[in-house]
């Protein structure tokens, strides 16, 4: 009896001992890096940014509030090495506007949602229906018009999604049956209006549509002249940020303990445990991250809902 | 006794017209007029804070702002940038001012340039230097850009306003053209660059504020808390009021000292 006790209390120990060297002993993928980017990177606000979770408070890192002004920073006189803009915009820039920069990797795959305001009596997108949408003529609006476009819906385009949030909150007069957000504010606004209720998963529709596409949001584009293996390490450590992000999402509130409440949503958008909730709730901000030159099908099926061309290899990275 | 309570009454009288003449009661009451038609307004707007909060929401909302340390960051960055920008205006003025207020031709020569930086649009500029040197700074060379002309402009004046008898005087008594420069012309052109200081000041101030809007600085700031508080809900202004607020005490704080600072030269 007495050497039952022993072996069982042996063997918890073991057990104990095993599990302990077991949580000590992580997979460096489910790490977030620790180390700072060692160089410049810029990031507009909110999805996007949140690839560059564990660097927010970074000198070399720049999340700026105005998608536009990231997308400036795609020439040779600014020192930015890298910089995250939508998909469509750097390569653009770079094929009609010769922008010294190679698409590297898709870090955001669409965060749209069409949510309905409970007005539509039949409750069915279709002709007549009013729609309040954003960004007529980037990402937003060239999605919306390529799914939905043939439903003679009467859209109304605001500026961007802020202005749509304004309008829904503030014009209580408002007769829109359905409208377009993105994460984090579809959450938000769920939280205000209670009888608004998400329609349609866009980036479902677009695979739908696209035969399997992905909608490639925002990427990260590299400029020629940087250096290209301390380019390739910031690729590489954004990278292995955001597959630990995906696999234990409480690497976020660990990896932002310093970074203040208002800087924090000012950067991403939202608050620590809201983002975590979407991360969570199957990662309805779009985060991933794949290397562009692998996913060459999907860019290309994306952008052509801008009215671009297939892509030459020559405008991809290669790391 | 009827004699005695006419003339105390109009004593009180006299002391009552006194006092609503006197300029601290007219300032007061100039205060009171501001938030009389801030109030006015934002009732007549009938959407309680969502467009147009009364002065009291934006009280309530000043307070709270006022209670997290984020705003404190946020001045003090937007203060260290306006003063970095404000020092090195200040400097170049002083420089080019003095050289152009002696030098006629000098001061022609650089006209065309303190008229294009007087009127070129401020926030055409803002892009440029986002571009080149990111949104963190961009502020601090809208700063200069903004006050450079008027503090140069009050150089110059101060200086062209001393009278050519003094120079020969100056001449013949110092010998030293550096000792009467510090000593006497300085101290003379005093008033005109305290005026140039006391002008440019506030509206560098609000232009930085604008140009932290505008170049999307997400990091502390007052323009980026704007920002960041419009963004987290754009139909509640309260907040916004609130940092403006914020910035109209921090100005008027700064107009008093430099006031002051006139004051105490002039009495000198």
């Amino acid at each position: 009896m007495k050497k039952n006790k022993f072996l069982l209390i042996g063997l918890l120990s073991l057990t104990a001992l095993a599990t302990g060297c077991e949580q000590s002993q992580k997979p460096v993928e489910e790490e977030f890096s620790t180390t700072a980017l060692s160089v410049k990177v810029a990031s507009p606000s909110k999805a996007p940014a949140v690839a560059l979770f564990a660097h927010l408070k970074e000198e070399n890192v720049e999340i700026n509030s105005a998608a536009n002004n990231v997308v400036a920073y795609l020439t040779n006189a600014s020192d930015k090495d890298m910089v995250i803009v939508p998909t469509n915009a750097g390569i653009s820039a770079i094929v009609s506007k010769n922008a010294q920069f190679k698409i590297a990797a898709t870090v955001t795959f669409g965060n749209f949602y069409l949510i309905q305001t409970g007005k539509d009596s039949d409750k069915t997108l279709n002709e007549g229906d009013k729609v309040l949408a954003f960004q007529e003529k980037n990402v937003a609006g060239k999605l919306f018009s390529y799914l939905y476009g043939d439903k003679n819906l009467e859209t109304t385009y605001l500026a961007d999604v802020t202005a749509v949030k304004n309008e829904i909150l503030t014009n209580e007069s408002s007769d829109y049956d359905y409208v377009l957000l993105a994460q984090p504010d579809v959450n938000e606004i769920l939280k205000s209006k209670k009888d608004y209720s998400v329609y349609a998963n866009v980036q479902e529709d677009f695979k739908t549509k696209s035969g399997g596409k992905e909608i490639t949001q925002a990427s990260i584009f590299v400029k020629n002249t940087s250096d290209k293996e301390a380019v390739t390490t910031a690729l590489n450590t954004i990278k292995s940020d955001v597959d630990a992000l995906l696999k234990n999402t409480k690497s976020l509130l660990e990896a932002t303990k310093d970074v203040e409440d208002q800087v924090f949503s000012s950067k991403l958008g939202s608050t620590k445990e809201e983002l975590k909730g979407l991360l969570d709730n199957e990662n309805q901000l779009g985060i991933g991250f794949k290397k562009a030159i692998d996913n060459k099908a999907s860019i290309d099926a994306f952008i052509s809902t801008f009215g671009m061309g297939a892509t030459s290899e020559e405008i991809y990275f290669n790391y | 006794m009827h004699l005695y309570l006419l003339l105390a009454w109009e004593q009180q009288v006299k002391k009552f017209i006194s006092i609503i003449n006197s300029n601290p009661f007219l300032y007061i009451v100039g205060i009171l007029f501001i938030f009389f038609v801030w109030y006015i307004i934002s009732v007549s707007q009938g959407y309680g804070n969502i467009v147009f909060p009364t002065p009291i929401e934006t009280f309530v909302s000043t307070g709270e702002i006022l209670s997290s340390s984020y705003i404190y960051k946020c001045i003090g960055w937007t203060l260290l940038r306006l003063l970095i920008g404000y020092l090195i205006s200040f400097a170049f003025s002083i420089i080019l001012g003095v050289f152009a207020g002696y030098f006629e031709k000098l001061y022609t020569f650089l006209k065309p340039l303190l008229i294009v930086l007087k009127s070129a649009p401020t926030a055409a500029f803002i892009f440029l230097f986002l571009i080149l040197v990111g949104s963190r700074f961009a502020s601090i060379f809208i700063v200069i850009l903004v006050s450079f002309p008027i503090l140069y402009e009050a150089v110059v004046a101060g200086i062209k306003n001393i009278p050519n008898h003094l120079d020969e005087a100056l001449r013949i008594d110092c010998g030293n053209f550096f000792y009467g420069f510090i000593k006497v012309r300085i101290p003379l052109a005093l008033p005109y660059i305290s005026v140039g200081l006391l002008s440019s000041f506030a509206l560098a101030f609000k232009t930085s504020i604008m140009a932290e809007i505008i170049s999307g600085d997400t990091n502390y700031g007052l323009g980026s808390a704007i920002t960041s508080y419009r963004n987290s809900d754009p139909s509640n202004l309260a907040p916004i009021f609130g940092i403006t607020l914020i910035a109209i005490v921090l100005i008027s704080l700064v107009d008093i000292a430099i006031s002051l600072i006139k004051h105490e030269f002039k009495v000198q």
